[in-house]
């Protein structure tokens, strides 16, 4: 949004008369001097082309050309020719032209506020003051802290009078009220002169306060009337007339003590009852731990039957051992022996089998506790002591299952970790064995060939003679050959027949090492 | 309080554009200090004589700094060899020559002259692949003004 330049130097004159005015209305402008209707709008020869308007701070270019100043800025801005004749223009070439500018001044202009009803005409140069010091239709607000309404200054005198906000002296008190409460003050004034309506006499509100706790005309009730007396009367009638027959009197002594009394019983109870609800949480908490407790050792017995013989050892045990509990126990200790055996074994199939047996041994000892604890019910010996007991027994032996379990995982890890690595270790040997098959499995094939042509060329007779013959030396130079690397294809072809047919039985029978084989 | 400098010339100008217009130019709709369409007829002994254009300008909030997005709307766009067949206006004064002085009414002269002076109907020749890819604003295109006879 463009700025109005034009607005900073009219602004300043506007402020220049020191009075009264409040803070809102000096930081803002309070007009826009590019809005100001004139009387005469069709003088073209004194508004700026850029804007179309009467000039307001004439500057002219050296091209000869005049615009306002703030028009001329921004057109600069956008380009840096003249917008008239395209001379380019340095901005600190422009000069101010005040003969214009005093004609434009002198222009008259409307108020501002015509649409609100001010009819003042003036120079264009005096309407800041006009704004300041005599337009009434210019906005204001009204004076009173609370108020702060916005009205037009022509109003303001006649808000002021009949602003609820504004503060009154009450006439009795001297205090300062706001106009609007002062009905509602009239109410409350203690300096307001108020009848008692008993007794008819007059005196401020704040000494009748005081009165009627003393007014002898007052109705009041018999001082025992929390006892039941229905006696009612005025003050005066209290004391003379009716205490002396008041048949609650006689028994006030008896009545006051009871009352008493009452009250501190009323009080403990309420006591009572603030710790009663504070303990039923508690004891719905204990209660549900309990649930809990007998269920998951339920859990436990249950878990343990199904192995089969345990109850049975369970009780066989609890004889031998005369029903001891420490007795019941012992099979556990022994569960613990072999399954230190078994870790120390390591990767042996048969360890397993000792730790399973070393669970059952354990479970036997749950199930003993369990029937040991039947049996203790029966003779009622402190039943919190066997609880107590049972649930420690519990715990132990849960986390005995555990270290066992955890026990069985490892090992179970372990032998698969055996087992994967032999078969990998068969894996090679196989294909070790696989590749060294194949190797015979060429060579036999070549030998074969060989001999089929050896008896297509040379036929079959006196062959074996030869053979035999070069039995000896022919392992070395057939066992070179083929250490030469894929030397018998591509030799036997041309060169000596006889020698290499010799080859195949010392071969076979020999049984060289693997890594001849290799072809 | 302060009318915007766009809104408060632009007024003026709608109340000059009103009160006399120049000649052939009429005001369609200028509702608003944001699009307005005139009407523009062809000047009588023109080759438009009879002709009745439509214009639209839209100003931007820093008019009259920076020029108006100005073209021929409707059905009818003048065949002109400066014209082209989507209503873009080959005109300096629209562009890089806009002045801050010029005003709707001085456009609407300039282009009547425009086309007064015009000796024959023709699009211009690259016509067919310019609309093709010239954006909605003719502002954004890359205008080389080098004919000055017409």
């Amino acid at each position: 949004m463009p700025q109005q330049p034009g607005a900073h130097k009219n602004s300043k004159e506007t402020q220049e008369p020191p009075s009264a005015a409040r803070k809102e209305d000096e930081t803002q402008p309070l007009y826009d001097p590019r809005s100001l209707q004139y009387l005469e709008p069709t003088q073209t020869s004194l508004q700026c082309s850029v804007c179309c308007e009467y000039f307001t701070e004439p500057v002219s270019a050296p091209c000869g050309h005049t615009f306002c100043h703030g028009c001329i800025m921004q057109a600069l801005e956008v380009s840096h020719g003249c917008p008239l004749c395209r001379t380019p223009i340095d901005p600190s070439s422009l000069y101010e032209v005040i003969a214009l500018s005093r004609i434009c001044d002198e222009l008259l202009v409307y108020c501002p506020h015509k649409t609100l009803g001010c009819n003042h005409t003036c120079q264009r140069i005096q309407i800041g003051k006009h704004l300041k010091d005599d337009c009434v239709y210019i906005g204001t607000l009204c004076r009173v802290e609370e108020c702060r309404k916005k009205l037009l200054k022509k109003d303001l005198s006649e808000h002021m009078e009949s602003c609820p906000y504004k503060r009154v002296d009450c006439l009795m008190c001297n205090t300062k009220v706001m106009k609007s409460e002062l009905s509602d003050h009239h109410k409350t004034c203690p300096a307001e002169s108020v009848t008692c309506p008993h007794c008819e006499t007059t005196r401020t509100r704040i000494r009748h306060l005081e009165h009627l706790k003393e007014c002898p005309k007052q109705i009041i009730q018999c001082s025992l009337s929390d006892f039941g007396c229905p006696w009612k009367g005025p003050r005066f009638d209290l004391n003379a007339i009716h205490i002396p027959q008041c048949p609650y009197e006689s028994i006030r002594g008896f009545l006051e003590l009871s009352k008493t009394k009452m009250d501190a019983l009323e009080q403990e109870n309420q006591q009572l009852r603030a710790i009663f609800l504070d303990l039923r949480p508690q004891v719905q908490q204990l209660r549900d731990q309990v649930g809990q407790l007998s269920e998951s050792f339920q859990l436990i017995t249950q878990q343990d039957t199904p192995n089969g013989f345990g109850d049975a050892h369970g009780f066989m045990d609890m004889s031998t051992s005369g029903g001891g509990y420490a007795g019941a126990y012992d099979p556990q200790s022994h569960g613990m022996l072999s399954r230190q055996e078994s870790y120390d074994n390591g990767v042996d199939n048969g360890d397993n089998e000792a730790l399973r047996a070393a669970i059952r041994n354990n479970s036997i000892g749950a199930d003993s506790i369990v029937s040991n604890l039947n049996n203790n019910n029966g003779v009622s010996v402190g039943a919190v002591d066997t609880h107590e007991l049972l649930i420690s027994e519990n715990e132990r032996i849960r986390s005995e299952i555990e270290t066992l379990t955890a026990g069985l995982a490892s090992l179970e890890l372990k032998q698969n970790m055996a087992i994967m690595t032999e078969s990998m270790r068969m894996q090679e040997e196989v294909q070790s064995l696989r590749a060294v098959c194949h190797g015979l499995r060429m060579q036999m094939h070549y030998l074969l060939l060989e001999q089929q042509n050896s008896r297509g060329h040379h036929g079959p007779p006196g062959s074996p003679v030869v053979g035999g013959g070069n039995n000896g030396s022919g392992t070395n130079s057939g066992g070179k050959g083929v250490s030469n690397g894929g030397g018998p294809p591509a030799g036997a072809p041309g060169g000596r027949p006889l020698s290499s047919i010799g080859m195949p039985r010392p071969r076979f029978t020999d049984g060289l090492g693997r890594q001849d084989t290799k072809l | 309080m302060a009318k915007p400098m766009f809104a408060r010339r632009l007024s003026k100008e709608l109340k000059d554009l009103a009160m006399n217009p120049p000649a052939g130019v009429d005001i369609i709709d200028a509702n608003d200090f944001k699009v307005w369409k005139l009407g523009l007829a062809g000047a009588p002994g023109t080759l438009y004589e009879g002709e009745k254009f439509q214009l639209e300008f839209n100003f931007g909030p820093n008019y009259p700094l920076e020029s108006p997005q100005v073209l021929f709307v409707g059905d009818n766009v003048p065949i002109h060899p400066h014209i082209y067949s989507n209503g873009h206006i080959c005109l300096d004064v629209l562009y890089n020559h806009w002045s801050p002085v010029q005003t709707v009414a001085s456009i609407c002269l300039s282009l009547q002259s425009m086309l007064s002076s015009c000796t024959s109907k023709e699009r211009p020749p690259d016509n067919a692949n310019y609309i093709k890819t010239a954006r909605a604003n003719p502002k954004h295109t890359a205008w080389a003004f080098h004919d000055d006879t017409v």
